[in-house]
């Protein structure tokens, strides 16, 4: 066993551990999720409505190229660099269909969330903008020339579609409607 | 002295008292599988402009706009290889651990930036907590040649990570209670299933057949076992027999979801082997050559040794990428083969350990192993 300092010093640390977790779960509850957090994958949710059916939302990328043709790139083909479990916040975030968003007040409250979180406040505000900007427009283009060498891209359309699976019904049941699209128009040259 | 079983001391200073032997060959296979199963990490972070940056709160967010380039990622991995070496043959592992935990957390902040957070703390908590404990004095470059002194390791650590195990687990449990799991209408796991096979695309076999089940009952068992399971850690945390069984369960659970949702959660088996007897190896034929063969190779490295494989694996991972998944990912129809066949492997051990728990559950439990 330990002196009697350390002794006290190792209880102070169990403590604080135990201490801790309340204050995440409040710091999360109020902010969101930050790292690091000692959180563990949630799966929150049962996903289903009242009837058990359950709404999913996935995406469909159509690519036009200048010749007039156009192809369906799968989004682990688009993310092949990018873990799996990455791929659909990452075009969710990014290309997700347009949304109305909340102008944000010039207050004190938000000057010093500028100040303390910069690099938080900045994606944010480039998130507002309804238009993909030309950073991603290029990331788009050069990653269909690596996927597509020999063509040309003028156009990127995320089609955002809303699946309902009827899980009681046997064999499972999809239906689907679509619920967005995000159009990204490539340079011309 | 004698303590009281359930006093607070009790559980910090002797509840996880194990001996050096067995954390040191812990210490050699967390080491060995963040070498060869993790690394080289984070390198495609680089590969996306800024536009893309979006950091939860926390240090990137707080200190920086944009991510850095390809070659700070290049020199943290290198760094991060030539820490795990120095881990692996346990050369000033205390620093090691130390500069490991540092530079894995690094990496997570810029690969956790794109608005999705991956839960493999533990990872970074491992090294972070150990390196207060003796996991260096065994099987290391760092174990004196002579070392007949005690061979008893100081338990706190230990019991601290199991706190922190506990916690983390029930983070994982209160969110789907307060969702309803446990609402007996709704089939969650059956939920998540189809989401991540048609949404996260990651369908397999064994997922398509297990969606052909129209058994409520079995789904709703599955809600009710997965939530126990997570629930179950902090519950049991007390004793540490009885968190060895949490801990095995938990690796069935694990390679179940890695079998189904192709969900290869490993990061969370190396903790729970920190709670394992491995010192058992040593009165096993197999384990007792094994051990004397790593020992060998110990021997064998000097630090400058040690140093050398580093630069040599340094310049095969960033120059080649690491050999090992490449074989693997070819053979294996996984996310992540490296990391299923470790869950295969922390499966077996748990198979193991609550088999020989059963037929011998009788016999006195021994707390210093």
């Amino acid at each position: 066993m330990p002196s009697h300092g350390s002794t006290f010093h190792v209880k102070l640390l169990f403590l604080a551990v135990i201490i801790w977790q309340p204050i995440q779960y409040a710091f999360e509850a109020k902010f969101g999720e930050a790292y690091p957090l000692l959180q563990l994958p949630k799966f929150r949710g049962t996903l289903t409505d009242r009837a058990g059916d359950l709404s999913l939302d996935t995406v469909k990328i159509e690519v036009s190229f200048a010749d007039g043709a156009a192809i369906t790139v799968p989004p682990e083909a688009l993310l092949s660099q990018v873990p799996s479990a990455y791929r659909q916040a990452i075009l969710t975030r990014m290309f997700g269909p347009p949304i109305q968003r909340v102008a944000t007040k010039d207050d004190s409250w938000h000057r010093a969330k500028a100040f303390l979180f910069p690099g938080y406040v900045a994606s944010r505000a480039r998130s507002a903008h309804p238009e993909v900007d030309a950073e991603t427009r290029r990331w788009i283009e050069k990653r269909l020339l690596v996927l597509y060498p020999d063509r040309r891209a003028s156009k990127v359309r995320f089609l955002w579609n809303t699946d309902n699976y009827h899980t009681a019904a046997s064999p499972i049941t999809v239906t689907r409607h679509q619920s967005g699209i995000r159009e990204v128009t490539l340079a011309s040259k | 002295m004698h303590q009281n079983k359930w006093s607070v001391d009790h559980f910090i200073f002797h509840e996880y008292a194990t001996c050096n032997s067995s954390l040191g060959i812990y210490r050699v296979l967390f080491a060995a599988c963040v070498l060869f199963v993790y690394l080289p990490e984070h390198l495609w972070v680089s590969e996306f402009p800024n536009s893309f940056f979006t950091p939860p709160i926390g240090p990137t967010a707080i200190l920086f706009t944009g991510f850095p380039s390809l070659w700070i990622f290049r020199a943290l991995n290198a760094l991060e290889i030539f820490a795990t070496i120095f881990l692996l043959f346990g050369y000033r592992t205390r620093f090691a651990s130390f500069a490991l935990a540092s530079m894995l957390f690094f990496g997570n902040c810029w690969a956790f930036s794109f608005g999705k957070i991956d839960h493999d703390i533990f990872m970074i908590l491992v090294p972070l907590v150990m390196s207060f404990s003796s996991w260096g004095t065994a099987y290391s470059i760092d174990a004196a040649p002579i070392d007949a002194g005690d061979d008893s390791a100081s338990a706190w650590p230990i019991a601290l990570l199991a706190l922190l195990t506990a916690f983390g687990m029930m983070s994982a449990a209160i969110p789907k209670v307060v969702s309803g799991w446990l609402n007996p209408h709704s089939h969650a796991v059956l939920a998540h299933l189809i989401k991540n096979a048609f949404v996260e695309g990651r369908l397999n076999w064994i997922a398509t057949e297990l969606m052909g089940i129209r058994s409520g009952l079995f789904w709703k068992s599955l809600d009710y076992f997965t939530v126990t399971v997570e629930a179950s850690f902090l519950f049991v945390v007390r004793s540490r027999r009885s968190f060895r069984v949490a801990c095995a369960v938990a690796c069935l659970f694990h390679l179940g979801i890695a079998l189904t949702m192709d969900i290869i959660y490993w990061p969370n088996l190396l903790v729970y082997g920190a709670f394992a007897n491995w010192s058992v190896l040593e009165s096993n034929s197999i384990g007792n050559r094994l051990v004397r063969l790593w020992q060998a190779t110990v021997l064998f490295f000097s630090p400058s040794r040690a140093f050398a494989l580093g630069s040599l694996l340094s310049m095969l991972y960033l120059g080649f990428g690491n050999p090992l998944r490449k074989i693997t990912d070819r053979f294996v129809p996984a996310s992540d083969a490296l990391g299923l066949i470790v869950c295969i492997f922390g499966a077996l051990v748990a198979l193991a350990f609550l088999a020989n728990s059963l037929i011998r559950g009788a016999v006195p439990y021994r707390p210093r192993c």
